[in-house]
């Protein structure tokens, strides 16, 4: 019989237990509900009604009960911590995605920006089933307990990141858009007292007309600071604990590792997003590609640094 | 005194550096330059022989990461450079900006000239009207100072003044940080110790002896694709420690290390197996120092008298399952591999293996007897006297990045003042991250001030309503 979840681990004979099976059907459950989430919640866009949010939220957090019940099963059974290879730690990005936007949603009033953060992080844990190795022990080196806090620390940063690319994305479209009311306003002077796109007569694609529904752009690129700003907090924690980790395990803080040299780069490029915020000048459009290119160089120390570069150092 | 643009042109070299160390597009740019050499360093393999290179990239590629000097970036000059040159902008930044920065002093300022502003009507008198004010930016969380002003009442409020302070308690946690790390490469030491069952080696710089009186490695077999493999599931050397601080039995296992009385530590960080023969000339045994136990890939045996060696080459079996590859049966017992060379010539075409408790005959009357393997562990061993420093350093360093990043310092204005019969109240608020941070909270706090302004609700309205129920 074909296994779906041979893609790319070796460990096949594992996957086919009865065990791996409960905890991936869960899985499959988590997929589907945010999928169904996401497309509720695009309902806002162009209904502009709240109960697409409340509906919204109601299969986000069954989808949630999904995923931690799967996550729970995969650590029961295996007697470890479930993130402890690439499936189980894109499981839990995702899965923090899923709650910290429920968070900031709240907090920020942002749940303009569910339909894209729910896309996003479900493509993230649709593509993590590739990578489940099923149930293995626990190699010596990360049995520790420091595995409870820097990895969930430093995935969290990566949840809050991704949420924060989703806000400079949306900002771009808005910006565009604005500026768009701005030139047609300018061109048509009686049309200047109006800020109604239809009354300007502005060109804008029909696909576009949910940024109408997104608050002025200064707002999301507030929302993107904070949101990031909260990311860039959480990995310097992650850092640091996984050096003080390094420090008990290996005897040295840092050793140059490709996955710590990765992790470096996405700090470095927070902090000069942090950094250029204090600029007005910055703020806004600058501000928003730095924070895209961040997510860009996330994702790169997750999947180059985890397949290819560490792939490389394994087959030699 | 000249104009402002003069005065530009006149500053000192001096001056217009620190102007540049001190423009927060300075560590911007430093930050830029640093992830994109990271980044280089992260896809490129580092420190690997130069032929290496033109095999895993095209010519051109391998040519021109060899002649950039591409291949030991986190070590190169300027590579550290940056990190010191950000140091300095760090500090000249810290001293120039960051502690120099006063809150605004509490002064009348024209309420309307603020970004963030908004005027409300009263329907409460004066006096109570200035009261509620002062008691709403209480409750708030604001620290509050009053003023009477030509006739008007005036509130200077305060939230979170402290978070100010992130931004240069970051900047000494990465500071603390660095001289942490300095401490230890300038005071601290480290090395390896490869200890066989049974024998002591010696932290010289510490004056302690570590013998291993035994290594565990414990292993699970995994079912793959290609057969089964076995992984490691534990690491464990039971060592003796004798020093000044006393002797101790301890058992040291991976992300548990040792911690000697005076804070050396020793980490568990590999192990291996000796090969191990008894050799045999005639029956009787034939002593050869120094390889008892101790036969490590390609360490050879020469049987005196004669022409024939003996190469060690491995060992497979119970003891270390995880050299086996995949799909390999394990012996049940520990088994050599070997070579016999008789004139420099190999007596096989393939290697000779020999279980433990089996002999082999290796002519001129010479016999080897496979022994049970020892087992080595290899301990690193270090101390870092900057360790507090570096732990302090990264409290420190998180802390301000909260403080600076997640709390806001918030300026609060009101004034209470009449006007043509009625009570009029105006608020403004400054922060230092720019008004749109703010402009939410500031609406929602004009809204809350607002409705406890407005008439009771209780009044006649209310009543005539139930009257008429
Ligand atoms: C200064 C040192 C360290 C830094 C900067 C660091 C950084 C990171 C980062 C950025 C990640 C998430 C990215 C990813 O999953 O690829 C991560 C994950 C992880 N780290 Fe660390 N780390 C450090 C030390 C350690 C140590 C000492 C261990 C254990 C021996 C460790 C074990 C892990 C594990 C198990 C994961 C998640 C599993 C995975 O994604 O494969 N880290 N670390």
């Amino acid at each position: 019989m074909p296994n779906d979840y041979t893609q790319y681990n070796t460990n096949a004979a594992a996957l086919v237990d009865a065990h791996v099976s409960a905890y991936m059907s869960f899985y499959e459950a988590a997929v589907v509900l945010y999928l169904i989430a996401a497309l509720v919640f695009a309902g806002y866009w162009f209904f502009r009604s709240w109960t697409a949010i409340g509906a919204g939220i109601v299969f986000a957090s069954l989808g949630i009960i999904a995923q931690c019940t799967s996550l729970g099963l995969r650590w029961h059974y295996s007697g470890h911590v479930p993130w402890n290879d690439l499936y189980g730690s894109l499981s839990v990005v995702s899965l923090f995605t899923a709650v910290l936007f429920l968070i900031f949603g709240a907090r920020y009033r942002i749940w303009f920006a569910a339909p894209l953060a729910f896309a996003f992080s479900d493509a993230l844990l649709a593509y993590a089933k590739g990578w489940n190795k099923g149930l293995e022990p626990l190699v010596p080196s990360l049995q520790s307990s420091w595995i409870y806090i820097h990895v969930p620390v430093v995935l969290a940063s990566y949840a809050a990141f991704l949420i924060g690319c989703v806000l400079s994305i949306m900002y771009l479209f808005k910006k565009a858009d604005e500026d768009r009311i701005l030139n047609a306003a300018g061109q048509s002077v009686g049309a200047a007292v109006s800020t109604e796109t239809a009354d300007l007569g502005v060109s804008r694609p029909r696909w576009l007309s949910w940024v109408d529904a997104l608050p002025a752009s200064s707002k999301l690129d507030v929302a993107a600071y904070r949101v990031n700003s909260i990311g860039e907090i959480l990995l310097t924690a992650g850092i640091i604990l996984g050096a003080l980790w390094a420090h008990v395990s290996w005897g040295s803080y840092w050793q140059w590792d490709p996955k710590e040299t990765a992790a470096l780069v996405n700090w470095l490029v927070y902090a000069a997003y942090v950094h250029l915020h204090t600029r007005p000048s910055m703020r806004g459009t600058v501000a928003a590609w730095v924070s895209i290119i961040g997510f860009a160089t996330v994702l790169f120390s997750y999947f180059a640094v985890n397949i290819v570069i560490s792939g490389l150092h394994s087959y030699k | 005194m000249s104009a402002p643009t003069q005065a530009l042109r006149t500053r000192s070299l001096y001056d217009q550096t620190l102007d540049v160390l001190s423009n927060v597009m300075f560590p911007v740019v430093v930050f830029a330059v640093w992830a994109a050499l990271t980044l280089i360093g992260t896809s490129v393999d580092q420190n690997i022989p130069p032929e290496q290179y033109y095999q895993e990239y095209p010519a051109p590629v391998a040519n021109a990461i060899l002649r950039l000097h591409l291949t030991n970036i986190f070590h190169s000059w300027p590579y550290i450079a940056l990190v010191l040159l950000l140091l300095v902008s760090m500090t000249v930044c810290t001293f120039r900006r960051v502690i120099p920065k006063r809150f605004p002093k509490d002064r009348a300022l024209p309420i309307e000239n603020f970004g963030l502003h908004a005027q409300r009507q009263s329907a409460l008198d004066f006096e109570t009207t200035s009261h509620v004010v002062d008691e709403y930016a209480a409750r708030r969380g604001f620290a509050v100072r009053t003023q009477a002003i030509d006739g008007a009442h005036w509130l200077f409020a305060d939230k979170q003044k402290w978070a100010r302070y992130g931004v240069l308690v970051a900047h000494v946690g990465f500071a603390v940080i660095v001289i942490g790390v300095f401490i230890g490469w300038l005071l601290g030491y480290r090395g390896e110790l490869q200890i066989y069952e049974g024998q002591t080696a010696s932290v010289p710089q510490a004056g302690l002896l570590v013998t291993l009186s035994h290594f565990v490695g414990r292993f699970q077999p995994v079912q793959t694709k290609q057969g089964v493999v076995y992984q490691a599931s534990r690491f464990q050397s039971d060592v003796h420690v004798a020093g000044s601080g006393g002797d101790t039995n301890a058992s040291i296992l991976v992300n548990h290390p040792y911690t000697s009385a005076h804070g050396v530590y020793l980490y568990q960080a590999s192990y291996g197996f000796g090969g191990d023969f008894a050799v045999l000339r005639n029956g009787k045994p034939v002593a050869l120092p120094g390889i008892n136990g101790r036969l490590g890939p390609q360490d050879v045996i020469a049987l005196p008298g004669t022409s024939r060696v003996i190469e060690y080459g491995t060992m497979l079996g119970p003891s270390d399952p995880s050299q086996a590859p995949a799909g390999v049966p394990l012996p049940k017992v520990d088994t050599y591999a070997i070579w016999a060379f008789h004139d420099q010539i190999p007596v096989t075409q393939k290697p000779i293996l020999l279980a433990v408790g089996q002999t082999y005959d290796v002519g001129d009357g010479y016999v080897l007897k496979a022994l049970p393997p020892v087992a080595w562990s290899g301990l690193t061993y270090r101390y870092d006297p900057g360790e507090l420093w570096v732990g302090a350093g990264a409290l420190i360093l998180t802390a301000g990045f909260v403080m600076a990043l997640f709390f806001m310092p918030i300026k609060l204005y009101a004034r209470v003042r009449r006007a043509a019969g009625a009570t009029v109240v105006d608020v403004a608020a400054t922060t230092t991250k720019g008004n749109a941070m703010y402009e939410d909270d500031f609406d929602a706090l004009v809204n809350g001030l607002a409705d406890r302004l407005a008439p009771p609700a209780s009044g006649p309205i209310g009543e005539t309503v139930n009257a008429y129920a």
